[in-house]
């Protein structure tokens, strides 16, 4: 993103005269701007900001080349993120918003940097990240329950939209819609799960703040704690059992299999630390059939990834290569639905 | 039935990286060899383009560049450009397991599908006859699935998933090959 970089790193450049207004302050120096890994549909930069003198550690989240439509815009995430900063999630706490695309070329917003990684691989693997296993696990399922505390209506999300028949049948719905766009490459697996979806969807019932990727490799941890949640893109209002269903699938464990809480702790853990905050019992059979949900969602959106590559949007060879992700996720929507319920 | 983008299709978006963002981190003693890596993609990828059948040797070359790039030059690499290395070697397997396997998967594939769907045999010579073949077939099953007509109960249920599940290993074994390894222990440790 040379444009990007051009436009901020003129010594008097517009973000920082930006950056100046909304502090207050009366002169900023941007001292340093690098990428940060990750963020195939987001991108993030860091940035250590002189704001009359006194360091700060920040975070500028701007639009990739090109995006799927799933995902909000930065001003909506904005809000979201606020709303959970609020709630009491740990979350990077927001700090300004900008839909001026003259800045830096596409509208962002800032937040302050938190320490720690989120590198999904390197926290399954090394146990010492994110201090003991189970308390981890146990504060992951407490993050999700403040997340859940948030219920509609919200006067400052008005633009998240209530599900029409119910949470599951909505998404369904969704699922079905966009592989007839891919009309022409038919995945009879992905339709197998979302007819098994619609033949045990549950009834509507309460509805809260989902998180929709609440997952390792999206939250931030050092050594000793979660320090932040974050990718808020997919929020909405939804079933609560939908984001406990994406955090334990195998797809979302990083080859530590039997650590089914996101691969870094047993499901009990995860479950105690829920249960816990939002005072309701985790049902596993509900659970199961958002972990199924999970799977098929999950090859939707790698198609969907693909397909910015396969259309011309965006040559990648990570995003060409995210389709063959989705014969794992095929494999194992039909482990998951074999029971011929 | 394979899914895109294919080997060929990763090949060629491989090779422009390799030689885009990975070549200019390479060290003026390893480019001859960054160099040879991208001619035996390039055979390949022409290979696939006018669905030919490589030679075996040049399969065999197409496998031994690719553990060339993973065991010799990744680890010399800058951090900043193995990840793209990673994703070279990873599209340059799926290829060669598409290369040795040929058009004989979809084929099978396509000989059993039509005994499930109980449809009428179409002839298909080439490889994307058989492709175009599976496509229609598939279209169709999907929409048997969606309308309820294959459900718990129905005559072809069984078979369908049995079906769904030997073309989805299949599919594995080229995208994946240790995946299915893996799950197939986990399967049998539970067993036992």
């Amino acid at each position: 993103m040379t444009e990007f970089y051009r436009a901020v790193q003129a010594g008097d450049s517009r973000l920082a005269r930006y950056i100046a207004r909304q502090a207050g302050a009366e002169c900023v120096t941007i001292e340093r701007i690098e990428r940060m890994s990750g963020g195939a549909i987001q991108q993030n930069y860091s940035l250590d900001v002189l704001l009359d003198r006194e360091r700060s550690e920040l975070v500028l989240r701007t639009d990739a080349q090109s995006s799927i439509d799933i995902s909000h815009s930065r001003a909506h995430e904005f809000a979201i993120l606020k709303v959970a900063y609020d709630a009491g999630v740990s979350v990077a706490e927001p700090l300004w918003l900008c839909d001026d695309p003259t800045i830096v070329g596409a509208p962002f917003f800032i937040m302050r940097r938190v320490a720690g990684t989120a590198a999904a691989a390197r926290i399954v693997r090394d146990s010492r990240l994110g201090g003991e296993r189970a308390t981890l696990a146990e504060r992951l399922g407490g993050e999700l329950a403040r997340i859940h505390a948030v219920t509609p209506p919200q006067p400052s999300l008005v633009f998240l939209a209530l599900p029409q028949a119910s949470p599951a049948l909505d998404m369904i719905a969704w699922g079905r819609a966009t592989l007839d766009r891919f009309g022409a490459t038919p995945r009879p697996v992905l339709e197998w799960g979302l007819r098994w979806l619609e033949r045990h969807a549950p009834p509507p019932g309460q509805l809260v703040l989902c998180h929709r990727d609440f997952r390792t490799g999206n939250y931030l941890v050092d050594d000793h704690r979660v320090t932040a949640i974050l990718d808020w893109e997919f929020a909405g209002w939804g079933d609560p059992t939908e984001d406990l269903g994406w955090f334990c699938p195998r797809c979302w464990r990083f080859g530590a299999a039997a650590l089914e809480a996101g691969g870094i702790g047993a499901r009990e853990a995860f479950y105690r630390g829920y249960e816990r905050l939002a005072g309701t019992r985790v049902d596993p059979a509900a659970v199961h059939y958002w972990e199924v949900a999970a799977h098929v969602r999950w090859a939707i959106v790698a198609l969907m990834q693909a397909d910015r590559h396969l259309c011309g949007a965006e040559s990648s060879l990570e995003l060409a290569l995210t389709s063959h992700i989705v014969p794992e996720l095929e494999f194992e929507i039909l482990e998951l639905t074999g029971d011929v319920r | 039935m394979r899914i895109r983008p294919t080997g060929l299709e990763l090949l060629s978006t491989a090779r422009t990286v390799l030689r885009d963002r990975v070549m200019p981190h390479v060290g003026p003693d390893q480019q001859a060899a960054v160099c040879e890596i991208e001619r035996v993609m390039a055979i390949a990828a022409n290979a696939l383009q006018f669905e030919q059948r490589l030679p075996r040797a040049d399969v065999e070359a197409l496998e031994a560049a690719r553990i060339a790039l993973r065991q010799k030059l990744l680890g010399q690499l800058p951090q900043d450009c193995q990840y793209d290395a990673r994703l070279v070697v990873k599209a340059m397997a799926i290829a060669t397991s598409e290369l040795r396997s040929g058009a004989d998967p979809e084929r099978a594939e396509l000989a059993r599908l039509t005994t499930v769907l109980d449809a009428v045999p179409q002839s298909a010579a080439s490889a994307s006859d058989v492709h175009y073949q599976l496509e229609l077939l598939y279209a169709r099953l999907c929409s048997e699935i969606r309308a309820g007509r294959l459900d718990p109960g129905s005559s072809a249920h069984a078979a369908v998933y049995g079906h769904l599940h030997a073309a989805t290993r299949q599919a594995l074994s080229e995208s994946n090959p240790a995946y299915v390894l893996s799950r197939t222990q986990a399967v049998h440790e539970t067993l036992l």
